[in-house]
């Protein structure tokens, strides 16, 4: 196989027979099923070679001989196999289909589940499309090298070789005249499969082609419609078909070669049987039986050779997708509990930073991978990321210190990019820090279980981050086990029953993914209830940059007050009225924190703040 | 069946072919029947039998005879291969050329439909239309054809010659034709909707596992890791179950149609081999029939999948000729005038609009008897609440939407009186999202005057003061925009779209303002780039500043429809009314104009006033 694998021009990282050991042994919780399904499949190929045999004897001694019992006996013997055949299939099948898919159900969860289990920073460095390809694609390609690949491919190779036994059994030297066209058969199959492969490719190409030229046409209609340019995107459109049409030609003029040529080269066995065996007949040293048992056995011959070469791909696909799954199941988590955390029952809200460096880690492999590139590239390899340096660009905060009572509103002001994200991210340690110290009440922040940690606060992210989900599904997010009255009352106190109850559906309206049925400050109020249903100790905000109706900006306001409430917040500010509420003004600027007061003192000061003050905030509507 | 025809149909330019193609396939099916008799005769002639028809002269030798038939029987193959290579050619040449055609003409169709089928269509149904379901009808009008005419054949040739021979044996083997019809009738009529469960189970669980992804920052911080992984098994359950049924649905239906067709072999070796005995027929002949039921045995297994492909080929016929079949109500008529250039004359007498009822959508009221005037180059400002039919307004003078009730005049001709190209040529459109094609910055540009030259593009960017953040790419006006290519921001995005529509050089332009988004120092620059724009035409603009409104030459209040407020600012200013409180908030609380954004406070003010007179009146408008 890792031959096969190499000529594909995949690179492959690590071991096949690692791989698919490991592939495989998301079936071992199965292996009796898998067992039974081994022996069903060995019966039913052992059917198909038999059933020819029985044919023979039915001629020899039955029609030959002019024994009646004798035909019948055999006659009904093949009828017991067929029916055998027949059972032991749908049994086979029914079981294949079964394991391939629990298997790849294991797959799919064990790869969510680890995805869940990630840091943060794996997601930083991987795009979501990629890591639903793990789940989606890649899954698959391992559902049908599972169900299909492993156990067609013993099958295959199970009755090949009983053919080619029995053959010889019968006749060797007949038997060796006939596999003669065997090279044939396998040297098409091979130079067919090559040269598909690459045309294949061609048409997968022309196919995104012109789904992507579509799907850009479909999207702009209105803007090809008010320019009027119908026609040219015919044209265009015409053409991107038309090479997809001439691609997908070219390939399918040599999937019609293949077939007939197999087809060519199994008659050619067939008359070779039929001219060298019939005069053998003639002549006495061959009876009619063995002869038409031949005949039959030929035709047997090229099914199996068929879908081995389509096999072939299979493992192939199933190698490269197995591995990429291997990779994301591999991941380390290091964000764990360290030994002897304890959790954290009770919190008052107090938090210290204390000398707090930060910066961003690549995840290892990402490391290594980067090194072989430079090296492929000749250049030095990079050196270990570098650690004294202050100024490495990699790092997102430095020298963070802040401490904040319990209750206190710390906003955080400052342009986008200056670290604000990557401070609140560090509280619920999303993310270890590179030296410093991080304290809730008191104890350090790695003495603390995680969960319990985040089990005392609630996130109010920008985009609000909804579910697709109804209303009441997602403000009970942060506590499960809310009952109705909580709900609605969290909902009175943000202010968002009056609108919630206004909808048709009430709590029931489903929320679309990412919030879209609702307005921005609507779905700010979802959220603040969400956090404030959860009851937590800590409140990390991200405030909404978007502008809203002043109706809505004084309803948030209320709401906000209300979360905010003796409990200790940071706020990521975009807002004047909560920014001159905050205890704490932080202003940050490429990782540091420049200056701190508040709102009053710091436009007293005259520096950073004012600045920002004049040029972004004074405008507000907002008061 | 009419779809089917209709199908069909698209095959007339190509019927001379198409006949060709499948005369040669009948040409192969009936050479495909030879070859059994062949070796039949053969074994015959081994055994020294007498055989029923002298197929060679009675003076040649066995072992001639049988050198002949090998012979014969490679020539035959050769033949057939060719043939065979021929049809399977064709056919597939057919199905493309006919999915082609039917995809140009679907394609052309989908740009004259109006805005309101893509306000109803989302785009991912469409390219599953014009993509997948296309495809499957492809295999249809080509292949399948082919199969379903080879089985025919095959079944009455067979049936035929076996008739010629025992009409005994002939009845004993339709036994088992009809059931294994009618089970392969229920199997292929279900597996679409089996598989349809599938893709749709799947679909959830995909949604599901990238909704996570995508929010995990909330999931990790609500550690509501737990919750994810039970709603996802929940998801991969459901999924597996789907998967269940298709494996009983394959293991009870394939077993037993492969069964049926070794049941007609153990029907002929059990009484064909009395006949044998008897004397009634060769051994030949058995082994001959035998051959004959082999040849079936392929055909058959296809069956079931081609049943499956003709109930899609309806199921898709009829989606895609629905579309087909909306005729665009927005169409030029017959007779149009001819005005040449237009001067800019527009005028809305009494003009009111109803967005028709849909499938899940009640009939709107959008616009109601909205009248005005507006002179060749002045500038018409419509402000209005949410949903108010601004943008409404806007989209019926390019006939995006026709008219309901009343007239849209330019220079005095009802606009729908006007050839669609020449009115839609004239009239440049700012829209509120602009949709960038991926392209070059210059073919943007140059969308809706694609002839035009580097220094034309260049001369329009230079007036959107779009050329300097050009230039700042390493490509210029050469480089990619869009998904492979740079993202622009959103005030970028929209000076493109100004040059775009100023290089156009409309009578008319119709702006959609949608700067809420930028920031302030863009703001100001597409201000700039938006009063270049507007000089000498007539524009309408759908205002979110009090900066653009106020130096229009006249003021469109719109609230649920109607014009509410008209006049010049100092008029409105003058009135009292809710434009004058909008304009209050500047001066008394020292609001800047740029700062205000209009649609935002009027439906404050709306709000405030419904509230009021209590919450009978719901207007949820589209706009």
């Amino acid at each position: 196989m890792s031959v096969a694998a190499s000529d594909h021009g995949t690179k492959l990282e690590r071991p096949v027979r690692q791989t698919y050991g490991r592939i495989l042994g998301y079936v071992a919780p199965y292996r009796q099923r898998v067992a039974l399904t081994v022996m069903l499949m060995l019966l039913t190929s052992a059917a198909v070679l038999v059933a020819p045999a029985l044919v023979r004897q039915a001629i020899n001694e039955g029609m030959a001989q002019r024994d009646e019992a004798a035909l019948l006996r055999y006659g009904l013997l093949f009828l017991a196999v067929i029916v055998g055949e027949a059972v032991g299939l749908r049994l086979q099948m029914y079981n294949m289909i079964w394991i391939g898919q629990h298997a790849v159900m294991a797959v799919r969860r064990d790869i969510f589940y680890k995805y869940l289990d990630l840091n943060l920073s794996y997601f930083d460095h991987n795009r979501i499309g990629d890591m639903m390809a793990r789940v989606t694609e890649d899954s698959n390609a391992l559902e049908r090298f599972i169900t299909w690949g492993v156990i067609n491919m013993i099958s295959n190779l199970f009755t090949l070789v009983g053919i080619i036994v029995l053959m010889l059994a019968y006749d060797w030297s007949l038997a060796l005249l006939t596999f003669t066209v065997l090279p044939l058969m396998i040297g098409l199959t091979l130079w067919w499969r090559k040269l598909s492969s690459q045309r294949y490719r061609a048409v997968r190409e022309a196919v995104g082609v012109v789904s992507a030229s579509l799907q850009e046409n479909l999207s702009g209609m209105r803007t090809v419609q008010a320019f009027v340019r119908e026609y040219r995107e015919k044209s265009r459109f015409s053409e991107v078909a038309e090479t997809e049409l001439q691609a997908s030609l070219s390939a399918d003029k040599l999937a019609s070669i293949f077939m007939p040529g197999i087809d060519i080269i199994a008659q050619l066995g067939i008359a070779i049987v039929v001219g060298v065996g019939g005069i053998r007949v003639l002549n006495g040293d061959l009876d009619a039986g063995t002869l038409v048992a031949f005949l039959l056995y030929v035709n047997l011959f090229f099914d199996p050779i068929r879908d081995l070469a389509r096999r072939l791909d299979q493992f192939q696909e199933a190698a490269a997708a197995g591995e990429r799954i291997l990779a994301v199941l591999e991941a380390e988590s290091d964000i764990q509990d360290a030994p002897g955390a304890q959790p954290l029952d009770q919190m008052d809200g107090a938090v210290e930073f204390r000398h707090v460096d930060f910066a961003y880690v690549k995840p290892r492999h990402e490391l290594a991978r980067d090194a072989d590139r430079a090296a492929a590239n000749g250049h030095t390899p990079a050196a270990t990321p570098d650690t004294s340096d202050g100024d490495d660009p990699a790092q997102v905060l430095h020298d963070i210190t802040l401490s904040v009572r319990p209750g206190e509103t710390v906003a955080l002001v400052g342009h986008t990019g200056a670290g604000k994200s990557s401070l609140v991210r560090l509280l619920g340690r999303f993310y270890e820090i590179r030296s410093g110290e991080i304290l809730f009440d008191r104890r350090p922040i790695r003495s603390i279980t995680i969960a319990s940690l985040r089990g005392h606060m609630a996130w109010v992210p920008q985009d609000t981050g909804l579910f697709a989900a109804t209303i009441r599904d997602n403000l009970r997010y942060g506590r499960l086990d809310a009952t109705e009255d909580e709900i609605i009352a969290a909902a009175r106190e943000t202010g968002a029953h009056d609108f919630i109850s206004r909808l048709p559906k009430g709590y029931d309206t489903e929320v679309e993914e990412g919030g879209a049925r609702l307005s921005t400050g609507q779905r700010q109020l979802i959220s603040f209830t969400r956090a404030l249903l959860a009851d937590p100790r800590i409140i990390i905000l991200d405030e909404a940059t978007s502008a809203v109706d002043t109706v809505t900006e004084l309803q948030m306001q209320a709401g906000l007050r209300k979360l905010l409430q003796g409990r200790t917040a940071f706020v990521i500010a975009h807002r004047l009225s909560t920014i001159v509420r905050a205890d704490q003004v932080v202003v940050m600027d490429h990782g540091r924190i420049i200056e701190r007061g508040t709102h009053d003192s710091l436009l007293a000061a005259r520096g950073h703040y004012y600045h920002l003050y004049t040029t972004q905030l004074q405008g507000q509507i907002a008061e | 069946m009419n779809i089917l025809i209709r199908i069909l149909r698209y095959m007339r330019p190509y019927w001379r072919r198409a006949a060709l193609i499948y005369a040669v396939l009948i040409v192969i099916t009936l050479l495909t029947l030879v070859s059994p008799w062949l070796i039949g005769s053969a074994i015959d002639a081994a055994l020294g039998t007498q055989t029923e028809s002298a197929l060679y002269p009675a003076s040649w030798s066995r072992e001639r005879v049988l050198v002949t038939t090998a012979i014969v029987i490679v020539t035959l193959a050769i033949v057939r291969g060719l043939g065979n290579f021929a049809q399977s050619y064709g056919t597939q040449w057919l199905g493309r050329r006919i999915a082609y055609d039917l995809r140009m003409d679907l394609f052309s169709h989908l740009q004259r439909l109006p805005f309101s089928f893509y306000d109803r269509t989302r785009v991912g149904q469409l390219m599953s239309r014009v993509t997948g379901d296309i495809d499957e009808i492809r295999f249809f009008a080509g292949v399948v054809i082919g199969d379903v005419l080879n089985l025919v054949l095959l079944l009455t040739g067979i049936y035929g010659i076996m008739f010629s021979i025992s009409a005994r044996l002939t009845l004993i083997f339709l036994i088992p034709l009809p059931v294994l019809f009618v089970v392969a009738y229920l199997f292929g009529m279900r597996l679409e909707p089996y598989f349809g469960a599938i893709r749709t189970a799947r679909g959830e669980m995909y949604a599901r596992i990238q909704e996570n992804l995508s929010q995990i920052v909330v999931v990790k911080a609500f550690s509501r890791e737990e919750y994810a992984r039970q709603q996802f098994q929940d998801d991969n359950t459901r999924v597996l179950n789907a998967w269940i049924r298709v494996a009983k649905l394959y293991s009870s239906s394939l077993p037993a149609i492969w069964f049926i067709v070794s049941l007609l072999t153990f029907l002929l070796l059990y009484f064909g081999g009395e006949w044998v005995i008897d004397d009634k027929i060769t051994l030949g002949t058995l082994v001959s029939f035998n051959a004959y039921v082999g040849l079936l045995s392929l055909p058959t297994h296809r069956l079931a999948f081609m049943i499956d492909v003709i109930a899609r080929a309806i199921a898709n016929g009829k989606r895609i000729f629905a579309i087909m079949d909306t005729t665009p109500e927005v169409k030029t008529r017959l007779g149009a005038a001819h005005p040449g250039e237009f001067k800019g004359h527009i005028r809305f007498e009494n003009v009111s609009f109803i967005y028709s009822a849909s499938e899940d959508e009640p009939e709107v009221e959008v616009l109601f008897e909205v009248s005005f005037e507006a002179r060749p180059d002045t500038v018409t400002a419509i402000v209005g609440t949410t949903g108010s039919g601004k943008t409404t307004l806007i989209d019926l003078v390019p006939r995006f939407y026709d008219v309901t009730g009343g007239a849209i005049t330019i220079d005095g001709y009802d606009v729908r009186d006007l050839p669609l190209k020449l009115l839609r040529s004239q009239v440049g459109f700012v829209m509120q999202n602009t949709f960038l094609f991926n392209a070059t910055i210059h073919e943007n540009i140059a969308f809706g005057r694609p002839e035009a030259t580097a220094q034309d593009v260049i001369a329009a960017a230079r007036a959107a003061r779009a050329h300097d953040f050009i230039m700042e790419f390493a490509g210029g006006y050469q480089t990619l925009v869009g998904e492979r290519g740079v993202t622009l921001s959103g005030g970028q995005r929209q000076r493109i779209a100004i040059a775009r529509a100023l290089l156009v050089n409309p009578r008319i332009l119709i702006l959609d303002d949608a700067t809420a988004s930028v920031d302030s120092h863009t703001e100001i620059e597409i201000r700039a780039a938006l009063q270049h724009l507007m000089q000498g035409r007539t524009t309408l603009i759908v205002a979110q500043r009090l900066s653009t409104v106020m130096h229009a030459d006249q003021i469109l209040l719109l609230h649920r429809g109607q014009v509410v407020e008209r006049g010049t600012h100092a008029e409105l200013v003058a009135l009292g009314g809710r434009y004058a409180q909008l304009w209050r908030l500047q001066t008394e609380q020292d609001i800047q104009v740029e700062e205000i954004d209009i649609t935002a406070v009027l439906d404050g003010q709306f709000e405030a006033l419904e509230a009021a007179d209590g919450p009978d009146r719901q207007g949820d408008r589209k706009s």
